[in-house]
């Protein structure tokens, strides 16, 4: 009877003070984590309180999240193979920046394979241009001198 | 168990960071989702929430998981918050596409009982969680045991807030309590 007594006191109470309080919503996870773990201070635990009495999916939510930190369960192969699959190693940051690092020596080696071989053909060239005038210095002396008089003591 | 090192690892770029986070992480993922779903005889969508969960770990460059704060709480304890949320979403969103509001549980549509529009509470009548406390024992039916599990408390301080709340309350509206016939008490009654 008691009971029943204070069960309609607090219907009445509750339904004004739901009328008179804002309804409060849901916490952050951070916030709730924080919670969990019992370190949040009074007021931002009994915010966190309120919400739990107040959404219906609250207690459930907080339930789970409890019984699995007791005891986690093992996930299927193909779950964890397709969480993996979501971060390709091709694609992880890591890899990428190896992958930069390989290109930039790659480029690197190009730029000083074609400089050695630019230099090696300028170098080339050049000596050949240098011979070839040097010839024709040669065959435009002995033509301006004429044929060679014999030698008269 | 998710150890500190992967973690840095991962958030730094590091090649098979998030193949160790997935092997660590997936048990507890695991557990949260199926202890939110299978109690809703929704079994069998465990794997699709549980790679949601992941989806939303990762994407955006692990965004989500940069936010997560050290120095605020167990990196475990917030996996499990955020699979359970994941998993929460998920029943919230099928109930949203599946139920007319005919079958709807009644917490969902449920209407404060009439008689009561002019009643005042003081605000300091009652604490929040002692608030809380009358809310899961009267409104959700739940035993004390179930309550100080919700709350992370001992059993033997919900009965005490519970009835510290309830002293506060008859000693409040004295002899002409509220809820009697669907009429607000004397005290209660709004003088306008």
């Amino acid at each position: 009877m008691q009971r029943q007594d204070d069960r309609e006191l607090w219907q009445a109470v509750g339904a004004a003070l739901r009328r008179q309080r804002p309804q409060p919503t849901q916490p952050d996870a951070m916030v709730l984590a924080a919670w969990m773990d019992g370190d949040l201070d009074e007021g931002q635990a009994a915010i966190v309180e309120a919400w739990i009495a107040q959404d219906p999916d609250a207690p459930q939510l907080v339930s789970a999240a409890r019984s699995a930190l007791a005891a986690p369960s093992p996930a299927s192969q193909r779950s964890v193979l397709r969480a993996r699959a979501l971060v390709a190693p091709s694609r992880s940051r890591g890899q990428l920046n190896g992958l930069r690092r390989a290109a930039a020596m790659a480029a690197s080696l190009v730029f000083a394979v074609a400089a050695a071989f630019g230099g090696f053909e300028l170098g080339r060239s050049t000596s050949a241009a240098v011979a070839q005038t040097e010839q024709a210095m040669s065959r435009s002396l002995l033509v301006d001198a004429g044929p060679l008089a014999p030698f008269e003591p | 168990m998710i150890d500190s090192e992967t973690f840095t690892a991962l958030l730094d770029g590091e090649r098979h960071a998030w193949d160790r986070f997935v092997g660590a992480a997936a048990p507890l993922i695991h557990s949260a989702t199926a202890r939110s779903l299978v109690p809703a005889g929704r079994g069998e969508e465990i794997e699709e929430v549980v790679q949601d969960v992941f989806v939303k770990l990762c994407r955006n460059d692990f965004a989500l998981l940069r936010s997560y704060d050290p120095a605020r709480a167990k990196l475990s304890t917030w996996i499990s918050v955020i699979a359970s949320s994941t998993a929460i979403d998920h029943l919230r969103r099928r109930r949203q596409q599946h139920q007319p509001l005919d079958t709807a549980p009644e917490s969902l549509v449920a209407v404060d009982p009439p008689g009561f529009e002019r009643l005042l509470i003081p605000r300091n009548l009652l604490s929040p969680r002692q608030a809380a406390i009358l809310t899961l024992l009267y409104d959700k039916e739940l035993e004390v045991a179930d309550v100080a599990e919700q709350l992370g408390i001992a059993a033997q301080t919900v009965r005490s807030l519970h009835h510290k709340a309830l002293v506060r309350l008859r000693g409040y509206f004295g002899a002409d309590p509220p809820g009697k016939d669907g009429k607000a008490g004397m005290k209660g009654n709004d003088p306008t």
